[in-house]
């Protein structure tokens, strides 16, 4: 008995290793790398706005978010010496490294969602779908304001916009 | 602790899986680290970009949408006037060749069986010391080079290159070279185009007009149009196949007596002296001689005894062909399918002679020719019967050449093709992939893929002068090499201190399109037409066209994605017939044996479908899947039998059958046609590749006799006999009889579908 | 309202199937393997209707119908599906929602036209073609009713592009893929109830039919045939 929960054990973390070693994580590859974003530095602070960096929102139908050339317009320079996050993201910028975001808000293949649509024709706000990200110093674990069905259905029917199912389901 | 065996298996089938689902998990797909990236946040911008095909001589124009700059789709262009929008389903799929899992990333030697990728100047140095080294022992003539491309200004690279090298033995194989062929033969210039503007009765000899010719889907457009002004078209094929099945009237025939009705069509003008008398006066040398020949020979009931067609159906095609005031009977490569392709070709032009070719004409001035200039006109272009006869001749070769041009699977004999082609001792490939004929190669330097290139295409089908521009619609994903630098710099090597006017494959085009551009009548395609005002400008010289340079047109050309002058003039066609060129007064042949067949012979009739064209649809699933879907038949070869045939064999429907040819045992499924000559067995062509793409069915071509047109070694495509060895029970005799889908339609009257 | 219909001119079609090759690609529908094409399970949304051979060899002529959803006023499988996961729109699309569809097969059972499509088993694609995906469409799951929807995805760019351009959604904004990519012209496509549309006077054409009309389910597909003269 006592062998076969040991093998069992030994089992799973072989398992467990050769998923890790063989498989091909963006982290292995040499370009990606990791950052630790802080929204409340970039729109408090600093007083960027959210269309500045998700430059899709009003325009396409994802709102996007910028590789390291569009981080290099203000990194370039270490602007905060003192600053672990910052010399980090200077290095990403100086080697031309990718940074793998991890998206909160990736709807299923099976939903239509256009930013165009609601933000630039139905006069939206991001904070309604969003929430208030700007207080935000790191990234969260979990998602923030997690997006379900019923949070378009409420919003579409005080609004008076069809709930037609095919119009976001094809 | 102890581990005995079971326990040591779990502990190693623990391991595997992780590997095996980490790395399914992680595998990404084929494509140049540099790419990846953008796949994980992409904006999914979509964007837009003209471009030009070339998977068949039209030369469609496309129009490509690219997500985040990654080609995704192809539609047809809606502002050219080749397609109108409209595209083929070849043209559809092509844009997945890009991602092929299988397509070479660079270049590659083979060592030992395997292909190893080596350094491009590796490959370049490998091939440039052999061809240096071949050069330097005199053997020009060793040295074969086989391209099958169906961009003119390519194959005119290839011209300019085998004439500045001095290699003779150049084989240009596009479909418009092989239909020409058959009057460089008698040593006249080729009509251009069939003018529909005049044209009030189309004679078509086993061209399939609106799947595999010279430009599809402009056929297609003008055959609906032929026909909503009410003349005629009379088709004369083996097969009905879905682009003739418009036909008035379709005559069954086996293309190996072409000839035999042609003349018997020739019969009925001359008794009834309905020929055009000016012209044969003029241009038909040996006129008289003709005239008796047909006269003595051709007659009704003797027509009827070598076709098989009954005379009075001879005698009808023949008034409405007299009767017609620019009747045109027209070929293309298909008719030399055949053994006796080429002299089937010679009669149908004699026939034509009759009538002075009043449906056809040619492009004002030689435009396309005057175009490419020099280059273009021929080098004394050969035919693949020269390369055929060298391979089992005594002679051998040195060195091959290929190009766009997979010949191994295209054509019977394969067996001892493989053989021969296995004693080259150096074969260098220009192709993608490994196919069964570059599987041969010593050496594959692989071709960007056709979204990658630069090219400028055109096609003289449609009477004027239209030119569309193939340009990369990405940059090259991997290590590959325009096959057209490699020849400039070959050519800068091999002879030191040639002049060359063009840098590289780019500058060639530019300098092609810089002829155009003095050309102050055609409009680009996204330009509407001039009206009468600006039409009359122009021809007086003035320049409503404002491009202060070359450049400036040539960015615009590509914004437009071509250029064409709908207004151009046509000239008639007024070809010197030699009839001693084009029969020689032998003794007539008799009926060919293919009519009577032996015991339980059947008739092998190989057709093509508009999704195969040269055999390169196995690279794309979407249509190796639709290939059979007509007839629900999915990855598997089928034979189409008229089902009288089928009762006297007692052989069911959808019975899988084993048929027997002199080369060996193949299975299909049989599937009753109504609308097949009876006694033929049509198996389609394209399925069968065992290495490259989807290996599934069986290439008919592979148990062909190795028959081929003497002229131009093309395959013979139905003069094999095959005899149906045995049948499975298939479905039962009485659901034998075709579906008829008149509960589908409304009413009791059946309609049909032509006007 | 508009009312969303389509006109095939069968004198003009000349099978040459680009129609079902666009609709394919266009809608990321899934090619089956070679085992379950056997069993008869391969997928198209738009294929070409068996034969119907008129006239005696060698007069005789094969009518191939390219068929799809005929997008039925009166559908039969919209009147039969427990969950709503198909139903008619305003536009008279009638849609087929993915999510909802719990995959029973009553629709299809009910269509007469056998015009839906069942994804019985998830075949792995081939690695060219998912690269080619069209990102508008979504990719069904295993066990879900597919059916041709009018292309709806270009509709709702469609009326997007127009909405941001401040002006009416037109006649040549909005054409499904295979209206788009007939080489011959001849699928046409357009508002039924828009008198300027040539749909709407193509359907007083005399060549006019419908596919099993006696069965009233009002198909908005119509067919022109004309019989030889």
């Amino acid at each position: 008995m006592k062998n076969k929960i040991l093998i069992s054990l030994l089992s799973l973390i072989c398992f467990a290793a050769s998923y890790y070693f063989f498989s091909n994580r963006p982290s292995q590859h040499e370009e990606f790398a990791t950052v630790s974003f802080s929204h409340y530095v970039h729109t408090k602070e600093h007083k960027i706005k959210c269309v500045n960096c998700h430059r899709g929102a009003e325009t396409q139908m994802r709102a996007g978010i910028p590789n390291t050339d569009y981080c290099s317009m203000c990194h370039s320079t270490l602007i905060n010496p003192s600053s672990e996050r910052e010399t980090v993201i200077y290095q990403i910028v100086k080697n031309n490294k990718t940074i793998q975001w991890r998206t909160y808000y990736n709807l299923p293949d099976y939903v239509y969602f256009s930013h165009k649509r609601h933000v630039n024709l139905g006069k939206l706000d991001c904070t309604a779908c969003h929430g208030d990200m700007s207080e935000q110093t790191s990234p969260e674990l979990k998602n923030y304001n997690p997006i379900e069905m019923q949070l378009c259905f409420n919003c579409h029917e005080d609004k008076g916009i069809t709930t037609d199912c095919g119009n976001c389901h094809h | 602790m102890e581990i005995n065996r079971r326990d040591f298996m779990k502990l190693i089938g623990g391991s595997l899986a992780g590997l095996a689902l980490g790395g399914a998990a992680g595998a990404m797909m084929k494509l140049p680290k540099s790419m990846e990236a953008v796949l994980y946040s992409g904006p999914r911008i979509e964007s837009w970009k003209l471009t030009a095909c070339t998977k068949c001589p039209g030369g469609c124009s496309l129009k490509v949408r690219l997500i985040d700059n990654f080609p995704i789709q192809v539609f047809g262009n809606p502002l050219s006037p080749v397609n109108e929008g409209g595209i083929c389903s070849m043209g559809l799929a092509s844009v997945a060749s890009i991602y092929h899992p299988s397509r070479l990333t660079g270049p590659v030697k083979n060592v030992n069986g395997e292909f190893v990728p080596i350094s491009y100047d590796e490959a370049y140095k490998i091939l440039s010391d052999e061809l240096k080294k071949i050069i330097s022992q005199n053997k020009h003539d060793d040295v074969f080079l086989v391209t099958q491309t169906e961009s003119r200004l390519r194959a005119g690279m290839f011209n300019k290159f085998s004439e500045e090298i001095g290699f003779k033995n150049l084989i240009l194989d596009n479909f418009r070279t092989a239909s020409s062929f058959p009057y460089k033969n008698i040593s006249v210039d080729a009509p251009d185009f069939i003018d529909f503007d005049k044209c009030d009765y189309l004679l078509n000899f086993g061209s399939q007009m609106a799947e595999i010719s010279n430009n599809p889907l402009y056929y297609t457009r003008k055959i609906n149009e032929h026909r909503s002004k009410g003349f005629k078209i009379t088709s004369v094929q083996p097969k009905l196949t879905p682009g003739i099945a418009k036909s008035d009237d379709w005559i069954p025939l086996l293309p190996v007596s072409f000839k035999d009705f042609a003349l018997g069509i020739a019969y009925v003008l001359l008794r009834d002296e309905k020929y055009d008398k000016n012209f044969t006066g003029k241009y038909f040398s040996g006129f008289n001689d003709f005239r008796q020949y047909v006269l003595d020979n051709y007659y009704p009931d003797k027509a009827q005894e070598l076709t098989g067609v009954p005379s009075d159906k001879i005698l009808q095609i023949g008034r409405e062909f007299e009767n017609a005031s620019a009747p045109a009977a027209y070929f293309d490569e298909a008719v030399l399918y055949n053994s006796n392709g080429t002299q089937n070709a010679s009669a149908i032009i004699a026939l034509n002679a009759l009538k002075g070719f009043r449906g056809f004409g040619k492009i004002k001035d030689n435009f396309f020719s005057s175009m490419l200039g020099k280059d273009n006109e021929s080098i004394e272009n050969i035919s693949f019967a020269k390369l055929k006869e060298r391979l089992s001749g005594n002679e051998s070769i040195q060195a091959l050449i290929i190009s766009s041009s997979n010949f191994v699977f295209n054509n019977p004999g394969q067996e001892a093709l493989k053989k021969q082609l296995s004693s080259i001792p150096f074969i260098v490939s220009f192709s993608s992939f490994v196919d069964e004929t570059s599987s041969f190669a010593h050496l594959i330097i692989p071709d960007h893929d056709d979204f990658e290139k630069i090219d400028l295409l055109f096609d003289e089908s449609m009477g004027i002068p239209a030119i569309t521009i193939r340009q990369p619609v990405v940059s090259q994903f991997f290590n590959t090499v325009d096959t057209g630098d490699i020849l400039i710099s070959l050519m800068k090597d091999l002879k030191p201190g040639i002049k060359i006017p063009f840098q590289n494959y780019s500058d060639y085009i530019k300098q092609a399109a810089n002829k155009i551009y003095s050309n102050r009548e055609g409009i680009l395609m996204d330009q509407s037409k001039p009206t009468a005002i600006e039409k009359g400008l122009r021809k007086i010289g003035w320049n409503t066209e404002q491009y202060p340079s070359f450049d400036d047109f040539w960015d615009s050309l590509l914004e437009a994605g071509g250029w064409w002058n709908p207004f151009a003039d046509k000239e008639s066609y007024n070809p010197k017939i030699d009839f001693k060129q084009i029969f020689n007064k032998g003794s007539l042949l008799p009926k060919s044996s293919l009519y009577s067949l032996p015991n339980n012979n059947l008739r092998l009739n190989i057709f093509r479908k508009n999704l195969d064209y040269k055999g390169s649809m196995s690279i794309y699933p979407v249509l190796v899947e639709q290939f059979g879907s007509n007839w629900s038949v999915f990855y598997e070869l089928w034979a189409e039998i008229n089902p009288d045939t089928a009762r006297k064999f007692s052989v069911n429907n959808r019975s899988k059958v084993v048929l027997r040819t002199n080369k060996g045992k193949f299975t299909a499924i049989l599937i009753y046609n109504p609308a097949v000559m009876p006694g033929n067995l049509d198996v389609p062509f394209g399925l069968g590749h065992v290495d490259f793409g989807d290996n599934c069915g069986v290439n008919p071509l592979a148990y062909s006799d190795d028959l081929s047109d003497k002229q131009t070694g093309k395959a013979t495509f139905s003069e094999t006999l095959v005899e149906i060895v045995s049948a499975s029970p298939g479905d039962s005799p009485s659901s034998a009889q075709i579906m008829t889908n008149e509960n589908k339609m409304t009413g009791t009257e059946s309609r049909s579908i032509y006007a | 309202m508009p009312k969303y219909g389509m006109v095939i001119d069968l004198n003009k079609c000349t099978q040459c199937e680009a129609c079902i090759t666009a609709c394919k690609l266009e809608n990321n529908v899934q090619i089956v393997s070679k085992e379950n094409a056997a069993l008869g399970r391969a997928m198209f949304w738009m294929k070409l209707l068996d034969s119907n051979f008129e006239g005696a060899y060698p007069d005789i002529r094969p009518t191939k119908i390219p068929m799809l959803c005929l997008q039925c006023d009166e559908p039969p499988c919209t009147k039969v599906c427990p969950v709503r996961a198909t139903y008619k729109r305003d536009d008279g699309i009638v849609a087929q929602i993915y999510p909802q569809c719990i995959g029973c097969r009553y629709c299809m059972a009910n269509c007469p036209y056998s015009a839906k499509t069942f994804n019985w088993l998830k075949d792995e694609q081939q690695i060219e073609n998912e690269k080619c995906y069209n990102t508008d469409v979504s990719v069904r799951p295993k066990g879900v009713v597919e059916k041709c929807t009018f292309c709806i995805h270009r509709l709702q760019a469609a009326r997007e592009k127009a909405k941001s351009e401040h002006r009416k959604l037109q006649e040549s904004d909005y054409i499904p893929a295979c209206a788009e990519v007939c080489a011959a012209h001849a699928i046409y496509f357009g508002d039924l109830d828009d008198p300027h549309s040539q749909v709407f006077k193509l359907i007083n054409d005399y060549r006019k039919f419908t596919l099993q009309e006696e069965l009233g389910t009002k198909p908005k597909v119509y067919y022109l045939s004309a019989k030889a003269e």
